[in-house]
């Protein structure tokens, strides 16, 4: 088990999730300008939704990380440790949010952003491993573009959303438990860049 | 060289939807606002495409440093210098960059249709330039991360410094960056040289450092260090050109008057509104005339868009869409001090602003609804109230009331409607 949290780089996650919860906590409410077509106007979308994208690259990376083909015959059950490494930073960091939500403004909206991104990264790596973290951050941005803005917003726009309601939850809840099943039961394929 | 191939494979051909997509959203209904000049026209495609290329081009740029890397190629037998093999893998997403930035130019040339005149060589350059340098920054971090972090790294950390510094109340930082927020510069203003000055020498410096840590094998930290410094160094030098400015990279115009002569006084516009020039000078040539007697003010020997003193030119503008009433609004107002005294919080001089801006503009022939809706009925007043004195009179009250204007020690005298 040791060899595996060092193959799958699980301090590396485990630092960039503290560093993601140190930006979130001390610079989180600062506003980045964003050019929102539906607003018509500059737009801003508090850094503590957008920082989790780096915790959820290094999360995913370290997921994939490690041999392929031997964990795909492996005795261990390592599509289960996948899951179970991605459940566990997100439960971890969704436990910090609620805790902090009196002094962590974002805490929460923080942690379910962690949990779409990585969902999202998730699935997207059965279609293209490598480029499975471009997928959420391409969609943040364009949910930056295009969503409502501040508010409850829409359901697919969660991710600009700095409502910490259940609704919010939907997409990003649905997101990861498509994820973690595409990790355990369906590896995927690992596609070098042609 | 199978180019079909090399095309296909390249990161740019999946980018570019993504690319001409985000750009068309972020060009979105901008070209409405433009100004009646090329510059404008310039700046917001080239802010366009450097705020919609510039993140998917570095990610682009990762994603093909990571390719390269792990293709070995700097462990390789050199057959071709690490300068060419780059180059081949730039070129697609240049090519794309190139495309994108043609294509916003095409976007806001539909707009520009009527207006003469052609797009700033210089700012498309520097954009491109921008461009490349994040490129080359993607290919640096590409070699020494996987594209599981590089990708996503380089495009929200681009866009993160390309759309950040506009919220900074610290304007300096966003002159840096080559977004230049999509907006410069009114028909009487032009770009701040020494802010596109900046951005080419930032831009040309990250490239450099990128270029040379994505060729150097090994090196010694001190090799490291320096091309570490070398944005850093850049950074030295372009803050001086950029520290004093305000929140936007526009400075008052001084080239491109077209002028002519009427009975004596030289009327002038910019070349882009030479097609008004006769219209210009039927409206304000009497009104220079009206106001110079009723005044006392010497005659201008020149009416001009441009840089005027207020005593041998004075300052007017013919806008697109203007009217006569506006023209002369403008020209009467020109005749008042731009900014107020430094006189603190009890100066009452303000308040001759208004009733003196509608004195002029009756004076000058505006009509006295359209200077109503601009000054207020309360202005109005007062400056029936001048008008009704005699001519001396009301030279007087004028001169007055400028001193009032122009001075912490004179207070302002009948402004106010009886």
């Amino acid at each position: 088990m040791r060899t595996w949290l060092q193959v799958h780089h699980v301090a590396w996650s485990a630092l960039s999730l503290a560093m993601t919860a140190g930006v979130v906590a001390v610079a989180g409410d600062v506003l980045v300008p964003v050019p929102n077509l539906s607003q018509g106007d500059l737009d801003g979308v508090p850094l503590a939704l957008i920082a989790p994208l780096a915790a959820s690259a290094v999360l995913v990376r370290g997921v994939y990380a490690g041999p392929a083909d031997l964990e795909a015959v492996a005795v261990r059950p390592t599509g289960a440790y996948r899951a179970g490494l991605v459940a566990a930073a997100c439960a971890a960091t969704l436990l910090a949010g609620l805790l902090l939500t009196a002094t962590v403004p974002y805490g929460t909206a923080a942690a379910r952003n962690l949990a779409g991104f990585t969902g999202l990264a998730l699935v997207a790596s059965r279609w293209r491993r490598d480029a499975a973290t471009g997928v959420p951050t391409a969609y943040m941005i364009a949910a930056m573009l295009l969503g409502g803005g501040s508010g409850t917003g829409s359901p697919w726009d969660w991710a600009i959303t700095d409502s910490p309601g259940l609704s919010s939850w939907a997409a990003p809840a649905t997101a990861l438990a498509l994820g973690l099943l595409t990790c355990s039961v369906f590896p995927g394929r690992e596609r070098a860049p042609s | 060289m199978p180019l079909r191939r090399w095309l296909r494979s390249s990161a740019a051909m999946t980018a570019l939807p993504l690319m001409a997509a985000y750009m068309f959203f972020v060009l979105g209904d901008s070209t409405n606002f433009l100004e009646d000049n090329w510059l404008s026209a310039t700046v917001l495609a080239a802010s366009a495409g450097v705020m919609a290329m510039g993140p998917v081009c570095a990610a682009a740029g990762a994603w093909e440093g990571a390719r390269l890397s792990r293709g070995r190629v700097e462990g390789a037998a050199p057959v071709r210098p690490p300068a060419v093999i780059l180059a081949w893998s730039l070129l697609p997403i240049l090519g794309t960059a190139v495309s994108g930035l043609l294509g916003a130019l095409s976007l806001v040339a539909v707009a520009m249709a009527d207006v003469p005149g052609l797009p700033a060589p210089s700012v498309l350059a520097v954009a491109l330039l921008v461009i490349v340098a994040w490129t080359l920054v993607g290919f640096a971090a590409g070699r020494f991360l996987p594209p599981l972090l590089g990708v996503p790294l380089l495009l929200a950390g681009t866009w993160l410094w390309l759309a950040y510094p506009a919220a900074l109340e610290t304007f300096w930082v966003r002159h840096l960056t080559g977004n230049n927020l999509g907006f410069c510069c009114e028909t009487g203003t032009t770009f701040h040289r020494g802010a596109l000055t900046a951005q080419a020498i930032l831009a040309v410096a990250v490239a450099g450092a990128a270029f040379l840590a994505w060729a150097r094998h090994r090196g010694t930290r001190r090799a490291w260090a320096g091309i570490a410094g070398l944005p850093l160094a850049a950074a030295v030098v372009a803050f001086p050109l950029v520290r004093d400015m305000g929140p936007e990279a526009q400075v008052p115009r001084t080239d491109g008057l077209v002028c002519s002569r009427w009975d004596g006084v030289e009327v002038c516009v910019w070349r882009e509104r030479e097609k008004r020039l006769g219209f210009a000078a039927g409206i304000a040539l009497p009104a220079v005339r009206r106001l110079s007697a009723a005044t006392g003010l010497p005659a201008p020997g020149r009416v001009t868009e441009g840089p005027a003193d207020g005593r041998t030119s004075w300052r007017f503008a013919v806008p697109p869409g203007a009217g006569g009433d506006d023209v002369l609004f403008g020209l009467a107002t020109g005749l008042l001090p731009a900014a107020p005294p430094s006189c603190g919080p009890d100066w009452s001089g303000a308040d001759a602003y208004a009733p003196m801006s509608a004195w002029l503009a009756l004076t000058a022939g505006a009509g006295r609804d359209s200077v109503a809706r601009r000054t207020g009925p309360a202005s109005l007043g007062a400056a029936g109230r001048a008008l009704a004195l005699p001519p001396a009179g009301q030279a007087r009250w004028f001169g007055h009331n400028l001193a009032a204007l122009r001075r912490c020690d004179i207070p302002p005298r009948e402004v106010t409607p009886l």
